[in-house]
């Protein structure tokens, strides 16, 4: 493994140092520091206001830091934006699409925005409508989509550019069990054909079955970071008697987190 | 590429019902009711031109000198004055084509007046009665003849047809983000505004991409109502590239206007409202509901709003062909034009470092 002269090593996609975010005197991510390496399903687990949010947005540029830094591709981010932010699909939670634009022409707005144009914008198109299953649909308005449909539309907007690092926010919530199956089979297809996945949900199952790495956060930090079998090990000494929402709840505890 | 941004945002508007209702439709309704309402009251403002007074001079004493009187107060203001010696009045006025008739007996005189020619009617009155107060205070009659009317020439002869059919164009023009409304907020609510933020997009860029898109969509939607109002109701416009000039820029400056508001305020029930307040007391000082020719608001009021610069210039290029309000209505929506987008693009810039 190659190192760079910062001393990432060369598979390190991104990196957070001492990462910080304070909104009035209120510290909602506390000197995070994670490392996310080419090719991994990251998952990032945490309880209602634990800063699981806040940091993804900070990786996306949607929030500025209070204190720290990202690295992204063994560039700083903030001096390398633009460039690096070319890199970057964001499926956000919310259904970030115009119902009164056809599937085809959401994918054509969103795709576009990162300078495809022409020919390969039509390419685009075509290929993550056809990504997500919606060729055949996409003379359709949106606004005309069940719940599922919706949510891979917001997803074939997201991947038209072809990005390294794929942020998903919460892109199962309220489908139908079918939807959700076929969007984490592509998650993990995506993956398969070389971008970094990192993944945020409430469903334990789902980040059990396709993330390879998972870190649960709490208070703004990350209490427990590795893989499912090392998480559960934390808990207790036999992996099988436990779920990875026991390990969980264990670790982050029962209390309930109105925010 | 902000076209894609552009084109895929005039469709979103384009297909809204809301809009075509309020910006194709809602002018010509509008202007449809003022211009009946005002009718009979614009009426009075028109020109009275030349016409025909009929008279019987009854009197002995009159007759010495009302003639040579009658003869020059008719050169000096295009009125002839038409002599009926015999018949009933009643029969003279309702055969002959005559503005009113005037029986001139030696110490009075009575004016039959017609319902449809009020306006030259009451001119005739004007003349007659200083005519007589003149001889009254010892004046000869040649002198006291020797009247002429000061027609307003400030005042446009203007229907309320052509005026509230332009003047409604002007004022939903300058609502137009009510137009980008439904877009702005979607924008909004689902976080769309995050994936522009994540594409690296500039502030400017989306600045532009909504300039663009909604100054297009409102040109095409006013453009559609002014021409149907031209077919439906007869509305005139005068030169047109003229014209066509003035309502782009109007609704250029307006939607700058609406965009700074909403990048200020990040409300678009907020914007609405003050757009709306706004709007109203620029159309108020400006002519959009009372005619700004027979307004009694301050000249200095009346020049604060863009509108007045813009009806003005509109109305006296329809009725005299040319107006000295073309370049202060165009130089006054360049420059909120310009000053708005540095507004807007300072803001969006601002609330991003803010929000992070």
């Amino acid at each position: 493994m190659s190192q760079n002269k910062k001393g990432n090593t060369m598979d390190t996609i991104l990196k957070t140092i001492d990462l910080t975010k304070k909104y009035d005197n209120k510290v909602v991510v506390d000197n995070l520091n994670i490392e996310i390496k080419k090719g991994e399903i990251f998952g990032l687990l945490g309880p209602n206001g634990a800063g699981k949010s806040t940091t993804m947005n900070m990786i996306c540029d949607i929030v500025r830091p209070t204190l720290g830094s990202i690295e992204f591709m063994g560039k700083d981010f903030k001096k390398n934006r633009k460039e690096l932010l070319h890199k970057v699909g964001y499926i956000p939670q919310e259904l970030a699409i115009h119902g009164n634009l056809k599937a085809w022409e959401n994918v054509e707005l969103f795709t576009s925005l990162y300078g495809i144009k022409g020919n390969d914008l039509k390419k685009a198109i075509e290929e993550s409508l056809e990504y997500v299953g919606l060729s055949e649909r996409k003379n359709d308005y949106a606004k005309n989509f069940s719940g599922g449909m919706k949510r891979r539309l917001n997803i074939a907007c997201a991947i038209g550019h072809h990005p390294d690092l794929l942020i998903f926010d919460e892109p199962t919530v309220g489908i139908d069990p079918q939807s959700r199956n076929f969007i984490l089979d592509k998650i993990k297809e995506s993956n398969r054909n070389g971008a970094t996945v990192i993944y945020t949900s409430h469903y334990m199952e789902e980040v059990e079955a396709i993330c390879t790495k998972i870190a649960i956060m709490d208070n703004g930090k990350i209490i427990a970071c590795g893989s499912s079998e090392e998480l559960k090990k934390l808990v207790v000494e036999d992996t099988e008697k436990i779920s990875l929402e026991e390990v969980f709840l264990t670790l982050t505890g029962k209390k309930l987190r109105d925010y | 590429m902000i076209r894609y941004l552009i084109k895929n945002n005039i469709k979103l508007m384009s297909r809204s019902s809301i809009n075509i209702l309020a910006f194709v439709l809602a002018p010509i309704l509008v202007s449809a009711v003022l211009m009946s309402a005002f009718s009979t009251l614009m009426e009075k403002y028109e020109d009275a031109g030349s016409f025909t007074v009929g008279y019987r001079v009854s009197g002995e004493r009159s007759k010495l000198y009302m003639n040579e009187a009658l003869s020059k107060m008719g050169e000096n203001n295009e009125i002839t004055f038409a002599e009926y010696p015999e018949g009933e009045i009643k029969d003279i006025v309702s055969k002959n084509k005559i503005a009113c008739f005037i029986d001139f007996n030696d110490d009075k005189y009575t004016i039959y007046e017609q319902e449809e020619y009020k306006v030259q009617g009451k001119i005739t009155e004007g003349i007659i009665s200083i005519f007589y107060n003149s001889l009254s205070l010892g004046t000869t009659p040649a002198k006291a003849a020797d009247i002429t009317v000061n027609k307003a020439d400030f005042i446009p002869p203007v229907d309320s047809v052509d005026y509230y059919g332009i003047i409604e164009i002007i004022y939903f023009g300058w609502c137009a983000i009510v137009c980008g409304a439904a877009l702005f907020t979607n924008e909004k609510k689902n976080l769309i505004r995050h994936k522009f933020t994540v594409s690296g997009v500039s502030e400017f860029k989306l600045y532009l991409a909504r300039f663009a898109s909604l100054a297009s969509a409102v040109v095409v939607g006013i453009g559609l109502s002014a021409v149907i109002s031209s077919l439906v109701l007869g509305v005139h416009w005068g030169n047109l590239f003229l014209s066509a000039l003035i309502v782009i820029f109007s609704i250029m400056a307006a939607t700058a206007f609406g965009i700074m508001l909403y990048s200020i305020t990040d409300s678009m029930v907020l914007t609405i409202i003050l757009t709306f307040s706004i709007v109203w007391v620029w159309g108020f000082f400006g002519g959009s509901f009372e005619t700004y020719m027979f307004s009694s608001m301050s000249q200095s009021l009346k020049n604060i709003s863009p509108i007045y610069h813009e009806n003005r210039a509109l109305i006296e290029i329809l009725v005299q062909g040319k107006s000295d309000y073309i370049l202060s209505a165009l130089l006054y929506s360049g420059a909120i034009v310009v000053g708005c987008s540095c507004v807007s693009v300072f803001a969006c810039y601002l609330r991003r470092l803010g929000r992070k």
